[in-house]
């Protein structure tokens, strides 16, 4: 059977984990409203996308 | 070889996407705007848009070759007669995917597919609240529905 030659020490182990940390998502902003939007998507707060306005958002 | 024959399957047999496609293709037709998945709207678009090439070309054989796909004879009629003509002076590209993010139920990523040449349908909201709203003034149980009702005309206006 193969077996570790050496215990995973603390700096390599956290290294390692370090690669799965979670990263915000990257938004931009709104141009209309100014709220954060995800990139290449309809702003769900005022309905716009590229200048216009292309759905109804209740309360808006 | 099935080299680059790329299919979008969508969790489906054959018969049932095609029969789920065809749909869409049918809805889109009526409505101008269709709201689904991201997944299902980009596997609709190239059957939209062949669809879209069978009406330009305005032929019977074409005509029957659409209806061979759609089953559905108004949409047939619909497309070859407002959908085709307005997409005269287009090469393609008929359709537009805008996303809308995220479902809330399933977190799935949703988005209209609608027609580029379809002049701009926003999704009217307001006509349906009013003609409940008249249906509901028209009722008998006015003392129930009145604060029901200032709460949906205040965010409208
Ligand atoms: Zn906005």
């Amino acid at each position: 059977m193969g077996v570790p030659k050496r215990k995973t020490s603390k700096m390599r182990l956290r290294t390692r984990k370090a690669s799965h940390r979670w990263q915000a998502p990257q938004l931009g902003k709104c141009p209309q409203c100014g709220s954060s939007v995800p990139p290449h998507t309809a702003c769900p707060s005022c309905g716009y996308y590229k200048g216009r306005q292309v759905l109804t958002v209740e309360g808006a | 070889m099935r080299h680059q024959k790329k299919t979008v399957k969508l969790g489906r047999t054959a018969e049932h996407r095609k029969a789920l496609l065809a749909n869409q293709v049918c809805s889109l037709i009526e409505h101008q705007r269709i709201k689904t998945t991201l997944a299902k709207a980009k596997a609709v678009r190239p059957l939209a848009e062949k669809m879209v090439t069978l009406g330009k070309q305005g032929s019977l054989h074409a005509r029957r070759t659409a209806l061979s796909v759609l089953r559905q004879k108004d949409a047939v009629k619909k497309l070859f007669d407002e959908i085709a003509p307005r997409s005269a002076n287009r090469n393609g590209g008929y359709t537009r995917i805008i996303k809308l993010g995220q479902r809330k139920s399933d977190a799935a990523p949703v988005a209209f597919l609608e027609w580029v040449d379809a002049a701009a349908v926003v999704e009217e909201a307001a006509p349906d609240g009013k003609s409940k709203k008249r249906k509901s003034g028209k009722g008998e149980p006015s003392e129930a529905k009145p604060p029901r009702k200032s709460k949906k005309s205040e965010p409208n206006e």
